[in-house]
C-alpha cells in the first residue's frame, strides 16, 4: 500500500496564472518523502551516507488549486541493488468535488551514496527490507 | 540555437547535505525559460491563451555547489502542432552536471482545451530550435 501524505497548498504555491504553479508539486513530492523517511528510517540524517536523486519524471494531468486539498501518494515501486524507484501521485479533492483526482504522477530514481567520497555504494539489504514495507503495484490491487 | 544564462548559486539552495539541493535546479530553469513565454506573450498574459507544462523528466549527473556560478543552455528540441520540448543543460565549471526536457502544449483556457501553435510563436520556437547531435 501507498504511504500518504495530506497537504495544504499556499498562496506561495500559486502562479500569476492563478493555478498552483508546478514547480510546487515537486515541493509536495519532497515533503512527502521527508514524511516518509522519517517514518522508515527515524532520526537517520543521511549522512554521510545518503541518497542523491538520478532521474525524475512528472506527467502533469490537472491544474489544482490554492482551496483544494491534497494528497500525495507514495510507494516504491521498485527495489534494485544500487538504486530504487519511488513513484509519487498528487491527487485534489475540494468541497464541490469530494471524489479525489490526479493531477500529477512523478517517477524518480535514487542511488545510495557515500558523501565522503562522493561515489555510489550499494543500497545494503537491511535498507532494502525497509523500503519494502510500502513497495506497491497499483496494477496488482485492481485485479 | 541554444541561449545561454549565468546564475549564482544562493546559500538558500543549498541542502545539509552541503550541495545544491535538486528542487533548485526546476526553479533555475524554470527562470531562465521566461524568454520563452516573453516570446508567447511579450507581457506574459496567460488569461486566456498559455502554455502548459505537459511533462518534465530531468537526469541528475553531477552534483552542483553554491561556490561558483552555473550556465544554462536552453533550447527548443521538438516542435508539434501543439506542443513542443524545451531541453535544457546545467553546466558547472565546465561540466555538465544536470539536463532537463520539457513538454509544453499551447492551451485555450476559454474552453479548455489544446490548441495549434501559433504562426509566430512557431516561428520564435524556430529561432531557439537546435540538434546537439547535428
Amino acid at each position: 500500500m501507498y504511504y500518504l501524505t495530506k497537504i495544504l497548498p499556499q498562496v506561495a504555491d500559486t502562479n500569476m496564472c492563478g493555478h498552483v504553479d508546478c514547480l510546487a508539486f515537486a515541493r509536495w513530492c519532497d515533503r512527502a518523502r521527508a514524511a516518509l523517511y522519517e517514518e522508515l528510517f527515524p532520526g537517520f540524517r543521511f549522512l554521510p551516507h545518503g541518497l542523491v536523486v538520478v532521474n525524475v519524471k512528472t506527467d502533469y494531468l490537472r491544474e489544482t488549486f490554492l482551496d483544494d486539498r491534497i494528497e500525495v501518494r507514495t510507494w516504491t515501486s521498485r527495489i534494485g541493488e544500487k538504486s530504487f524507484e519511488l513513484t509519487q501521485e498528487v491527487w485534489r479533492t475540494r468541497d464541490d468535488d469530494p471524489t479525489p483526482a490526479r493531477c500529477s504522477v512523478s517517477v524518480s530514481v535514487f542511488c545510495a551514496i557515500d558523501f565522503n567520497v562522493h561515489k555510489s555504494e550499494p543500497l545494503g539489504e537491511r535498507f532494502r527490507e525497509i523500503l519494502r514495507k510500502y513497495q506497491w503495484d497499483p496494477e496488482e490491487s485492481r485485479s | 540555437m541554444y541561449y545561454t544564462s549565468s546564475l549564482s548559486p544562493q546559500v538558500a539552495d543549498t541542502d545539509m547535505q552541503g550541495h545544491v539541493n535538486f528542487l533548485a535546479y526546476s526553479n533555475w530553469f524554470d527562470r531562465v525559460r521566461i524568454r520563452i513565454y516573453k516570446e508567447f506573450s511579450p507581457d506574459l498574459n496567460f488569461h486566456d491563451h498559455g502554455i502548459v507544462v505537459l511533462h518534465t523528466e530531468t537526469t541528475f549527473i553531477k552534483e552542483v555547489y553554491v561556490h561558483h556560478d552555473v550556465e544554462i543552455r536552453t533550447w527548443v528540441s521538438m516542435i508539434g502542432r501543439s506542443s513542443f520540448e524545451v531541453t535544457q543543460e546545467l553546466w558547472q565549471q565546465g561540466e555538465r552536471c544536470a539536463v532537463g526536457k520539457t513538454i509544453f502544449c499551447a492551451f485555450d483556457f476559454t474552453i479548455h482545451k489544446s490548441e495549434p501553435i501559433r504562426p509566430n510563436f512557431r516561428d520564435a520556437l524556430e529561432k531557439y530550435s537546435y540538434d546537439p547531435t547535428a
